[in-house]
């Protein structure tokens, strides 16, 4: 890892919320990163923090603790990223980048002798195993550059049982594991479940795979270049052809960078592209292939390399790897993309990394104390472009509306313990507005009208789940409504705590008397027609579907 | 790879007996139509995804010793419609001979990519701008009528940002029709023992509509209007959508063997005819889903061509049967938009099939198409030969056609200004419209 540029040092960032201390990594922020932006509260901005972090809402006891102390908001960001909770979380957030949890690839369930019902399970482990990687090497606090360099994959006992890895025989669970068959470290550049999503064929001959790594790994993306072949006289004929790709600059941007990367992915290329064999196990005789195929010596970006190995070795050590990384993090934790007139911006998150030694935890740390993720509001004289631009407002991606219910309420949304809403053959995942990395490669930003449909019914079975759990059946639950019973009315203490409380847990903000008067009479006339089990299912369900309960 | 089907001939004998009941005269389509504005014009997007070969119908260059044609293929031309005719393909020629006056095919423009992904995202942006939207988004986004659901994708991609509120997807196994009827959550692992009744729902509905324009009305300055804007229209058009839901659960127009798309076809048509969207998107993946990206075996391109058309032939023949908002027919008010992100090489390849290739061709149908024509062409290299925009004539001095030009072209069909949405100077095909 080099050291940081004395150039970007002057450039690191400091928060402008006076709820915590400046960063220790410079001394202010660029102007223009502050000016206009309002941060959000502590409780709410703490509860961004949370949903982002652990994809769980903050507990009562937290939000009492920064109402009282906003400093505190801090600690508990720190200790959140400690938390258990941030690997899986890092697993979704990763995928809306990375696109790797499709729900079907060129190899399908039944090729390995699984029934229907078994391919999502399947499908998912097979797509989450380079996520789960990069998910480790954060939340063991290693380098990054581990995710191009390591010698071991993450892989559970579905994958164990059917690809050659060292997965301990009667375990269970997401396990650090290696391959067995001869495939270089080269840590998600090694992973079937990378080459899987990026599959290739007999004409793409890795092509694809080396566009991919780019755009992933250093954020070119090369595919973006016009690729005119009306440009280029001749390609018909076979030397016309291969003068394009030797003179034609649009041709040899391409070629030149693509092509010496594809050779070196020459042990995942399959000789056919539908055969299991093929495609899960790695071929170390194929190594070499590349070279002769595609008529280049194997290099990134210049640089030779002897394999996939030395490969992924280069790249962490390309200045743009680091960047990228903390270009790709901020962007996924402002949920927008990064704007040119941030790139210095980026250029002090990168630093915080290097000086991390690449580690992702601090630079996580960095990106929540930028103005841009605290940002609630804007000044009523805010630029254009800020207020097209920046997310003061950000809806749940679908995951963490998954998660974060099921922890308020036990309400686990599935079909064949198949989570509805993280998948698209029969689950609503597109349509909560989350991500398939096909068909919709972008989370959706604003309300829709599927987005409004999933959220209905969601909010109703985990509303009605809860009141009968809790309220009806008298079970413990997860003590949402401890104290409570079906008998108490408002004016009671427990009913008027309850609710307010839930309100307080849901969207880190008090409630006006004048809201709670609503809820009161909204209660009591649904109660008056329907009973005091019904009146609770209702009143969750329009809590779990407030809108200040649905962003962040 | 599964082997070649032997597709129903369904199509072909309901386009073919249509038309020879009608004698010659009808048989290249409809003559006189009720004229719609095209404010109020709706589109059907057909993707053909894969990448087809254009060889195969659109483009017949027997006379270029380069290209290698199928060899018992043959040139032929129905109603000013030029175009590769095959005995194992009579959909195509069914297709042509009952509506080539309301068709133009459009050759020869270019989608300056060879990967999917990046030509689907041009094909239907133009630039391929992360954050462009996609035509369908912009004119559903246009709609005079603001319809419920402005662009229905029954599947397929769609590219929004500014228009994403627009797209509503129906997912590929109805789970729309599962949300709105409630057997999502009913038939879930945790089903709820009883479901709201309508009274607490409609109490629930209205105070959350009111705590959303609350909410939206007070929230602080810099906090989009248009979040609690969308929030706002997504519950009113949910509240509406609850209100015709039997509406998308159409029965397939004709049995689904595989890989046809008649369900989807069916609901598509359906929102169409009343109203509720602008655009409509459907895919077709090919025979039994094996899509058109055959760099080997490219006999499948026959297959998956016939049963495309097939499906256009169906298509056009509900449009005509079913009632527009004009008086006329609802193929009066509708253009049918066919496309695939690129074309395949002209030569086969060692495996026989065909690579990737950036020229290809699209095909409109319908209302505001200047029919029985193709506009461009492709030059001796099965590139795009340059042509003049307003009359579709080739010549040396004209303009190359790419996929940004398509979009302009769309957009003019549907009275949306594309001064904000494409670069400059790039104008419409005036070639293609009526």
């Amino acid at each position: 890892m080099r050291a940081p540029s004395l150039a970007m040092a002057g450039l690191a960032l400091v928060g402008s919320c006076t709820t915590e201390p400046p960063p220790p990594y410079g001394d202010a922020p660029p102007q223009a990163q502050v000016e206009h932006r309002q941060d959000l509260d502590a409780p709410r901005l703490l509860r961004r923090m949370s949903l982002d972090l652990r994809g769980v809402l903050p507990s009562v006891e937290e939000l009492d603790a920064v109402e009282a102390d906003p400093a505190l908001v801090a600690d508990l960001r720190d200790t959140w990223l400690d938390d258990p909770l941030l690997e899986e979380r890092l697993v979704h957030l990763l995928a809306e980048r990375w696109h790797t949890r499709t729900d079907a690839f060129d190899i399908e369930h039944y090729d390995y002798g699984f029934e229907d019902h078994e391919a999502y399970a399947w499908y998912r482990s097979v797509g989450e195993e380079p996520l789960r990687l990069m998910a480790r090497v954060v939340v063991e606090d290693r380098s990054w550059t581990e995710v191009v360099t390591a010698d071991t994959t993450v892989a559970n006992e579905l994958l164990g049982a059917h690809w050659p890895l060292d997965y301990p025989e009667g375990e269970t669970g997401w396990q650090e594991v290696a391959y067995t068959d001869g495939r270089p470290a080269a840590g998600v550049l090694a992973t079937n479940g990378l080459w899987w999503r990026y599959s290739t064929s007999a004409f793409n001959q890795n092509r694809g795979r080396a566009a991919a790594m780019t755009r992933l790994l250093i954020c070119e993306d090369v595919l973006s270049r016009p690729v005119s072949f009306a440009d280029a006289p001749n390609l018909l004929s076979d030397e016309g052809a291969a003068e394009a790709i030797a003179t034609e600059p649009a041709c040899v941007s391409c070629h030149a960078t693509l092509e010496p990367i594809a050779a070196t992915l020459y042990g995942f290329f399959p000789l056919e592209q539908y055969n299991v064999a093929e495609a899960d196990t790695y071929h170390p005789e194929r190594e070499l292939q590349g070279e002769a195929d595609l008529g280049v010596t194997r290099a990134w970006y210049g640089t030779p390399v002897d394999g996939l190995g030395e490969l992924g070795q280069v790249i962490a050590e390309d200045p743009r790897f680091a960047r990228c990384a903390a270009e790709s993090f901020a962007a996924a934790l402002w949920r927008r993309e990064v704007a040119l007139d941030e790139q210095a911006h980026i250029d002090a998150l990168r630093d915080e990394l290097v000086l991390a030694d690449g580690r992702i935890k601090p630079l996580l740390r960095a990106i929540t104390q930028t103005p841009a993720y605290r940002a609630g509001s804007l000044s009523d004289d805010a630029p254009a472009d800020l207020l097209d631009r920046e997310r003061t407002i950000r809806l749940l991606p679908p995951d963490v509306l998954r998660s974060s219910l099921e922890a308020l309420t036990g309400f686990r949304w599935t079909t064949g313990d198949v989570p509805l809403l993280d998948e698209d053959s029969d689950g609503v995942r597109i349509l909560a507005g989350g991500v398939d990395g096909e068909e919709v490669q972008t989370p959706q930003e604003e309300p829709g009208l599927t987005w409004a449909l999933v959220g209905a019914e969601l909010a109703e079975g985990a509303a009605a789940h809860a009141v009968q759990t809790e309220l009806v059946a008298e079970e413990p639950g997860v003590q949402l409504f401890a104290g409570l019973t079906l008998d108490d009315r408002p004016g009671d203490t427990p009913f008027d705590g309850t609710l307010e409380q839930l309100i307080w847990q849901t969207t880190a903000t008090r409630p006006d008397a004048q809201r709670l008067d609503e809820l009161h009479q909204l209660w009591l006339a649904m109660e008056a027609d329907a009973g005091a089990a019904e009146a609770w299912t209702a009143l969750l369900t329009l809590l779990l579907r407030d809108p200040e309960m649905v962003t962040t | 790879m599964r082997p070649p089907p032997s597709p129903s001939r369904r199509a072909l004998l309901r386009g073919l007996g249509a038309a020879s009941l009608l004698g010659p005269a009808a048989l290249h389509g409809p003559q006189a139509r009720a004229s719609v504005s095209a404010s109020r014009r709706r589109f059907l997007f057909f993707l053909c995804r894969g990448g087809w070969d254009t060889t195969t119908v659109f483009a017949p260059l027997f006379d270029n010793s380069l290209v290698d044609m199928e060899f018992d293929a043959t040139a032929a031309e129905v109603g000013g419609i030029s175009f590769v005719d095959h005995a194992e393909r009579p959909a195509v020629r069914a297709f042509f001979e009952a509506n080539a006056s309301r068709t133009a095919v459009l050759n020869g423009f270019e989608v300056r990519s060879i990967t999917h992904e990046r030509c689907l995202r041009l094909l239907y942006t133009g630039e391929g701008e992360v954050g462009a939207d996609g035509w369908p988004e912009i004119l559903a986004g246009h709609a005079a009528d603001q319809p419920l659901l402005p662009h229905l994708v029954l599947s397929g991609p769609s590219f929004a940002s500014r228009y994403r509120s627009g797209v509503v997807r129906t997912g590929t196994n109805g789970q729309l029709s599962a949300l709105l009827d409630g057997s999502a959550l009913d038939a879930s692992d945790q089903a709820p023992a009883d479901r709201l009744s309508q009274a607490t729902r409609d109490q629930l509905e209205a105070a959350l509509s009111s705590r959303v324009a609350d909410w939206t009305a007070t929230a602080p300055a810099g906090v989009p209007t248009s979040m609690g804007g969308a929030h706002m229209d997504a519950l009113d058009r949910l509240a509406e959508l609850r209100r015709s839901s039997a509406l998308l659960d159409a029965e397939p127009l004709y049995p689904l063997v595989c890989g046809e798309v008649w369900d989807q076809v069916a609901t598509a048509l359906t929102a169409l005819e009343e109203g509720l969207s602008r655009c409509v998107s459907v895919t077709f993946d090919g025979w039994c889903a094996n899509g058109f990206d055959t760099h080997a075996g490219n006999a499948f391109q026959s297959v998956h061509f016939d049963l495309a058309f097939e499906h256009l032939v169906g298509i056009m023949e509900e449009l005509d049967a079913r009632p527009g908002q004009a008086g006329g027919s609802l193929a009066d008010e509708t253009t049918v938009v066919v496309l695939s992100e690129m074309g395949r090489h002209p030569q086969l390849n060692s495996l026989g099939g065909r690579d990737h290739w950036t020229t290809t061709s699209a095909m409109l149908v319908g209302s505001g198409v200047a029919g029985g024509q193709v506009v461009g062409g492709y030059d001796d290299e099965v590139v795009g030969a340059p042509n003049e925009l307003s009359t579709g004539e080739l010549t040396s001095g004209g303009t190359r056609l790419l996929s940004r030009h398509l979009g302009p072209t769309l957009l003019a069909l549907g009275a949306v200004d594309p001064g904000g949405f494409v670069g400059g100077g790039i104008e419409p095909i005036g070639a293609l419209l009526d």
